[in-house]
C-alpha cells in the first residue's frame, strides 16, 4: 500500500537536527580555480571553464596507467605474445580523463553488495512494530495456547545465516525432527517463492507452537487477535513498507519472509491462509538480532488446528 | 542559462550540505560536488537529467573519497595544483559535529537516504531516482535509519 504523503518518513526531531547544517556556508565552487586545465567543460554550458578540479591523485593515476601502458607495449614487443595487452593499452592511454564516477560506482556497488548481505543477516527488513504506524500494544495471549518451544540442535554450528551461507546454492537437506506437537499438522504450509537455499544441516532450529496472535503479511494487512479475548480479529493498521512478513505464535514473533532484500537473498514462507486465532507450529532459526526467521532450508510453518475463523 | 547552471544555482547549497552530512567532512563534500559538476559539464548532452546525475555522481564520488580516506592509503585530494578549497574554512560547531559523527554510525545506504531526505529535502521518490532504486526501498531504509538514530540519540 502506498501512502499518499511522506509524513511517515519525516521525523521532526531529525529535521531540526539537520537544520543545523544551514549554518554552514557552502563554498562557491565556480571560484575554485585550479592551475591545471579544466576537465572537459562542455562548450554549450554557461559554466564551461569555470569549474576546475583539484585532483592530483587523478593525474598520478593517469601517470601510472601510462607507465603500465609503456611497460605492456614493451613486453609485447619483446615477447610478441600478448596481443591483447597491446590492443587494450592505447585505449587506456588515449583516454583524456579517468571517470571517477564509473570507478567509484564499482566501489560503491561492491560496498552496497556487502552492505546488502550484511543487512540481510542483521535485519534487512523493517521491524514493523518499530515503525511509526505500528501500534504499541501488541497483543500476546500465551496463556491460551498449548505451547511448545524447544530448541533442536541438529549440528555443531549455530544459526548463522550470514550472506556467506546465503550464497550457497545447494545444501543437503537435514533430517529434522517434526515439531513437538501431539496434534495433527494441517499441511497449510505454502512455500511460495523460496528462491535461495539458506542454512542447512548444521543449523540450530527452534520449534515454536501455539496460538497465532498476529499475522503481518506484506506490510499491507496486519491482523491481530483482540486482547479482550473475544476471539475477534481486528485490523491493527496497515503499513507501507517492504519489511517482510511475520507472525506471532505464542507471543514469539517469527519472520516469515525477508522483505526488501536483493533478489538472491529473498525468501518467503508466509502462508497466506494463516490467521490470528489459529494454532500453528513453526520450525525457525534464531538469527540473533533479527530474531526468529524461517530463513533456512527446513524452516516451515503449518497450522495445528484451526481454533478460530474470522467467519465463525 | 543551461540546465547544468540551473541545477547548480538551485541545488548547490542543498547538495553540498547533504554531502557534508554524508561524509562528515566539508573537504570531501566540496571535492565531490566540484567533481560531479565538472563531469556533468564534460558530458554535455549525454546527460539527460543533469540534476539526478549530479546528485548521484556527487555521492558516488564522495563515497569513493571516503573509502580512500578510511583506508589511509592515499591522501585526500588537496589543493596541490594551486586551487584553494574553500571548505577548509568551514567551521563546524561541537553539537553539529556530534550529530555528523552520529550519522557516520549508520550504514552507507541508510545514511545516504536520511541525508538526502533531511539535508537534501528530497522526497522518497526523488531519492529513489538519485539512488536508482524504488521509493518503497527508500522508505524502508528511512524507517530503519529513523529507528537507529532515535535509539542512539536516546542512549
Amino acid at each position: 500500500m502506498i501512502l499518499d504523503d511522506d509524513s511517515d518518513v519525516h521525523d521532526p526531531d531529525l529535521a531540526a537536527r539537520f537544520s543545523a547544517l544551514d549554518s554552514l556556508t557552502p563554498p562557491d565552487l565556480t571560484a575554485i580555480v585550479a592551475a591545471s586545465a579544466p576537465v572537459g567543460p562542455h562548450p554549450a554550458s554557461g559554466l564551461a571553464g569555470r569549474f576546475r578540479t583539484s585532483r592530483p591523485w587523478l593525474i598520478g593515476g593517469m601517470a601510472a596507467v601510462a607507465l603500465l601502458v609503456v611497460a605492456g607495449v614493451a613486453a609485447v614487443v619483446v615477447n610478441q605474445t600478448n596481443d591483447q595487452t597491446v590492443a587494450a593499452a592505447p585505449e587506456g592511454a588515449a583516454s583524456p580523463t579517468v571517470d571517477p564516477v564509473e570507478s567509484d560506482a564499482d566501489e560503491t556497488d561492491e560496498a552496497d553488495r556487502a552492505e546488502s548481505a550484511e543487512s540481510a543477516a542483521a535485519g534487512t527488513s523493517i521491524e514493523p512494530d518499530e515503525t511509526d504506524d505500528a501500534a504499541p500494544g501488541t497483543v500476546s495471549l500465551p496463556e491460551q495456547s498449548a505451547t511448545t518451544t524447544t530448541t533442536e540442535q541438529a549440528g555443531n554450528a549455530g544459526a548463522d545465516s550470514s550472506g556467506t551461507d546465503a550464497e550457497e546454492t545447494t545444501v543437503p537437506t537435514p533430517s529434522l525432527p517434526p515439531p513437538e506437537s501431539t496434534t495433527t499438522i494441517d499441511p497449510l504450509e505454502t512455500t511460495t517463492s523460496f528462491r535461495q537455499i539458506f542454512p542447512g544441516p548444521d543449523v540450530e532450529t527452534v520449534t515454536v507452537a501455539g496460538l497465532v496472535t498476529e499475522v503481518f503479511h506484506d506490510c499491507v494487512s496486519w491482523l491481530r487477535l483482540r486482547d479482550d479475548d473475544s476471539g475477534e480479529i481486528t485490523p491493527a493498521g496497515a503499513l507501507m513498507c517492504d519489511g517482510g512478513s511475520w507472525v506471532v505464535i505464542d507471543g514469539v514473533r517469527i519472520r516469515t519472509s525477508s522483505g526488501f532484500v536483493p533478489l538472491d537473498l529473498f525468501y518467503d514462507k508466509h502462508p497466506a491462509e494463516l490467521l490470528p486465532g489459529m494454532s500453528a507450529a513453526a520450525i525457525a532459526v534464531d538469527e540473533g538480532a533479527l530474531g526468529l526467521t524461517l530463513r533456512c532450508n527446513d524452516c516451515s510453518i503449518a497450522t495445528i488446528k484451526p481454533s478460530h475463523s474470522p467467519d465463525g | 542559462m543551461t540546465d547544468v547552471e540551473t541545477v547548480y544555482r538551485r541545488d548547490h547549497e542543498r547538495l553540498w550540505r547533504s554531502l557534508v552530512a554524508y561524509a562528515g567532512d566539508p573537504e570531501i563534500a566540496t571535492e565531490a560536488e566540484a567533481e560531479a559538476f565538472t563531469q556533468v559539464l564534460a558530458r554535455g548532452a549525454e546527460v539527460t537529467d543533469p540534476a539526478a546525475w549530479v546528485w548521484r555522481a556527487a555521492f558516488r564520488i564522495a563515497n569513493g573519497l571516503l573509502a580512500v580516506k578510511r583506508s589511509g592509503a592515499t591522501p585526500l585530494p588537496t589543493s596541490g595544483d594551486g586551487a584553494t578549497l574553500p571548505a577548509s574554512e568551514v567551521v563546524i560547531d561541537h553539537s553539529l559535529a556530534e550529530f555528523l559523527d552520529l550519522l557516520q554510525t549508520l550504514s552507507n545506504q541508510q545514511r545516504m537516504v536520511v541525508v538526502l531526505r533531511y539535508a537534501g529535502g528530497l522526497k522518497p521518490v526523488e531519492i529513489a531516482d538519485v539512488l536508482d532504486t524504488t521509493a518503497g526501498a527508500v522508505r524502508v531504509q528511512l524507517h530503519r535509519a529513523h529507528d537507529q538514530l532515535r535509539e542512539r540519540i536516546d542512549a
